[in-house]
């Protein structure tokens, strides 16, 4: 007994702490699994087979509803105003955001004052920006056409005209976005070092200069990460396509998140939804991993 | 001694709290028997706040008649659709529901829908009185699966005041709505935009609007269609030659340029606000759009301000028609008290409660509906009333309704505001519908 005991007791108390850090691991390791695995696998099985409100519910297809989104015409049309509106929305949402955290980097009465008025739209839902911007937009005695009518400019259907209609969502989008990217920028550009740039200055280094060689590389971790975010909001935002222009005129606004609205709670298609899903977790998972790989890529270079 | 008290004071305490406590048990089951045994029937509406009073009265008697409480489920038109479709493919659907009509045909084919064959048969359910193609759209499968709640149809709603100042007037001054399509497009020619009235509106409110308020009213008029043959349906929509025609009407009113900015998008209320402002001389609308008129405008007047007329037709001479839809009641097949479901549903279905429920802003179901009050004295009704014969709605009830209309409406954007050959661009949708969503 005492023997059995020694033999036990020089154990390091470590490798019982060590279990334990496991279970504290596993356990949320499960919930998160189950959490985020659970609805995947089950969208992956209703896309792979009938689930459309009929008698032949729940019989096997295999690919046919993947199939039928390349051969109904609607995959490029919609992954590609997908795309344009991602890209639009960051690269404009960086450019104004950006520039307002580099004009706001000072100290000056009220700068304070101009960040949280400014930060305004980001914290409004989306429903209550795109009613906003609806009545902007109304083509019949909207502030958009009335300012233009002031001015002697001829008056348009923004939201009307497919021409227009993606740009108009963007503009929105991006002022509503736009503040996120200023608030990440003016916190990581409080953490360049003073020293460093006095330096570059007392080396010759001008404005420009100064800002692409040592700013923005010193705030690179902060902007991929932005980046990254906004990528995944903009992808996946469906409010003001929904509100503005229920994803027309004519399919000019239809987005991923808008394509798998429609044809699950519209057309009842909840097959062709969750191919659409998959789909969409694919495109992201890839287009972020190509992103992460060249961002490193660049770093290490 | 003593100790023989004490035993019979606890037997007397025990039999006195026993007596108290069966006293009890026996009060509180006299008081509400009714209430522990009743069940509760769900009831599934949509109803706009302005017909809910009167909903709720009939509602809350019919609980009554079938011997169940009832809990009212209202969700807003705009969500109702999606929040019972889910709730029903769920199994969390109310017990009683109210069924937009395009939806019968999917909600039985997923078999959600109770059979109310039997209990029509055995009388728990009379349909004699009701119009037979209302009561055909829940005819599916040789079984009855829903019943018609109420029943609408569009009109011309056009201004006699807007119409006098263009000059638009018969030979005693009166405002003359038009009679036929070439008159229709003369008409809105004559409205002018930059004097702030546009001539014709109509509204793209939802997937359905193309075809059902747009296009529908015109192509039911001229006895068309878009899709042939209920159990084998085949897209016709660039074959039908009114449905060529209806589509090429709407693309000659839209390039006549009197019609206002915004029409992809057109709200119903938009419209019905211009209208009410004095900017919009004609659109097609229901018997809802009155309401909307008369909350935008208290002070508009029939006859003046705004007076309907029916949907012109081809040539002159011809009896006009229109599209209609309507609600339909239904009772979830998963309900656990289908007896009293019936008894509610033959409640809600009584000549008496139809009329009531339409008298807020739609038709009544029935045979003789539009021969009672309110609908018989009011002229704001003789338009549709005249329009009841050759109406129906302007599809069938296929299955894939939802996607047919959301790929119509898609065609008529492009051919109607973008100026598309109407031919060639109704062929296209017919192959991409007769391939890939009928068959």
């Amino acid at each position: 007994m005492t023997s059995q005991t020694h033999s036990v007791l020089p154990r390091p108390r470590r490798q019982r702490k060590d279990r334990g850090g496991i279970w504290f691991v596993a356990i949320p390791a499960v919930v998160a699994a189950g959490m985020v695995g659970y609805p995947f696998l089950y969208n992956l099985w209703i896309s792979l087979h009938v689930d459309r409100l009929s008698a032949s519910d729940g019989a096997w297809v295999g690919l046919k509803n993947y199939i039928d989104l390349v051969t109904n015409g609607s995959l490029a049309q919609v992954v590609s105003t997908t795309f344009v509106w991602t890209v639009a929305c960051l690269v404009f949402g960086f450019l104004i955001g950006f520039g307002l955290a580099l004009a706001l980097d000072r100290t000056f009465r009220g700068a304070g004052l101009i960040r949280t008025v400014l930060l305004a739209p980001w914290v409004m839902p989306g429903v209550v920006i795109a009613a906003i911007w609806l009545a902007i937009f109304n083509p019949i005695g909207g502030l958009a056409n009335t300012a233009l009518d002031a001015v002697g400019l001829p008056t348009h259907d923004w939201l009307g005209d497919p021409a227009t209609a993606l740009g108009s969502l963007v503009l929105v989008n991006v002022w509503k976005s736009a503040p996120f990217w200023m608030l990440m920028t003016s916190a990581a550009l409080k953490a360049v070092p003073a020293e460093t740039l006095e330096a570059a200055k007392l080396d010759g280094a001008g404005y420009f200069k100064r800002l692409v060689f040592v700013i923005v590389p010193q705030i690179r971790e902060v902007l991929v990460l932005t980046t990254l975010l906004s990528f995944i909001w903009t992808f996946n935002y469906f409010d003001l396509a929904y509100v503005l222009t229920q994803g027309g005129p004519n399919g000019a606004t239809t987005t991923v998140p808008f394509e798998i609205y429609q044809v699950s709670f519209a057309y009842f298609r909840f097959d062709q939804g969750a191919a659409w899903s998959v789909v969409s977790f694919l495109l992201m998972t890839i287009l972020i991993v190509f992103y992460i790989r060249l961002s490193r890529r660049r770093e290490r270079a | 001694m003593k100790q023989s008290h004490k035993t019979i004071g606890h037997r007397a305490a025990v039999v006195a709290s026993l007596v108290v406590t069966s006293l009890a048990l026996s009060a509180c089951s006299g008081a509400e028997p009714s209430t522990t045994t009743k069940p509760t029937i769900v009831w599934g509406t949509q109803v706009s706040d302005s017909q809910r009073a009167v909903e709720t009265k009939i509602v809350k008697a019919c609980g009554v008649e079938a011997g169940a409480n009832v809990t009212i489920q209202v969700t807003p038109f705009s969500n109702y659709d999606t929040k019972l479709s889910t709730a029903l493919k769920g199994g969390d659907a109310p017990d009683v529901f109210r069924i937009n009509w395009p939806n019968v045909q999917i909600y039985h084919n997923a078999g959600y829908l109770a059979d109310l064959s039997k209990p029509i048969a055995a009388g728990t359910i009379k349909t004699s009185e009701l119009i037979p193609g209302l009561v055909a759209i829940g005819t599916l499968s040789g079984g009855q699966y829903s019943l018609p709640n109420d029943t609408d149809g569009r009109a011309l709603y056009y201004s006699p005041k807007l119409f006098k100042q263009a000059g638009i007037v018969d030979d005693s001054g009166n405002a003359l709505p038009p009679e036929t399509w070439s008159d229709l497009v003369a008409d809105v020619k004559k409205f002018n935009p930059d004097s702030g009235v546009y001539g014709f509106s109509f509204q793209q409110q939802t997937p359905y609007s193309a075809l059902i308020e747009a296009v529908g009213p015109f192509l039911k008029a001229s006895n068309g269609t878009v899709v042939s043959g209920a159990k084998k349906p085949e897209s016709v929509a660039s074959k039908d030659a009114s449905s060529i025609a209806a589509m090429q009407l709407l693309q000659n009113i839209v390039k006549t340029g009197s019609v206002p900015p915004g029409l992809s998008n057109m709200q119903d209320t938009t419209q019905t606000n211009l209208f009410a402002a004095g900017k919009l001389a004609m659109f097609t609308g229901g018997p809802w759009d009155r309401g909307q008129i008369l909350d935008a405008n208290p002070s508009a007047k029939y006859g003046v301000d705004y007076a309907t007329a029916v949907i012109p037709v081809q040539k002159a001479g011809e009896a006009s028609g229109t599209s209609s839809g309507g609600w339909e009641n239904g009772i979830n097949a998963k309900s656990k008290h289908l007896e009293q479901d019936y008894k509610f549903l033959n409640c809600m279905e009584s000549p008496k409660n139809l009329l009531k429920q339409a008298s807020t802003g739609s038709f009544p179901p029935l045979k003789d509906g539009m021969n009672q009050p309110p609908f018989s004295k009011d002229p704001f009704w003789s338009a549709y009333k005249k329009m009841m014969p050759k109406s129906g709605t302007a599809l069938p009830a296929i299955p894939q309704l939802n996607q047919y209309c959301g790929d119509y409406q898609a065609a008529f954007q492009e051919i109607v505001l973008q100026n598309k050959p109407v031919k060639s661009t109704l062929r296209d949708f017919d192959a991409k519908e007769n391939g890939q969503v009928l068959n």
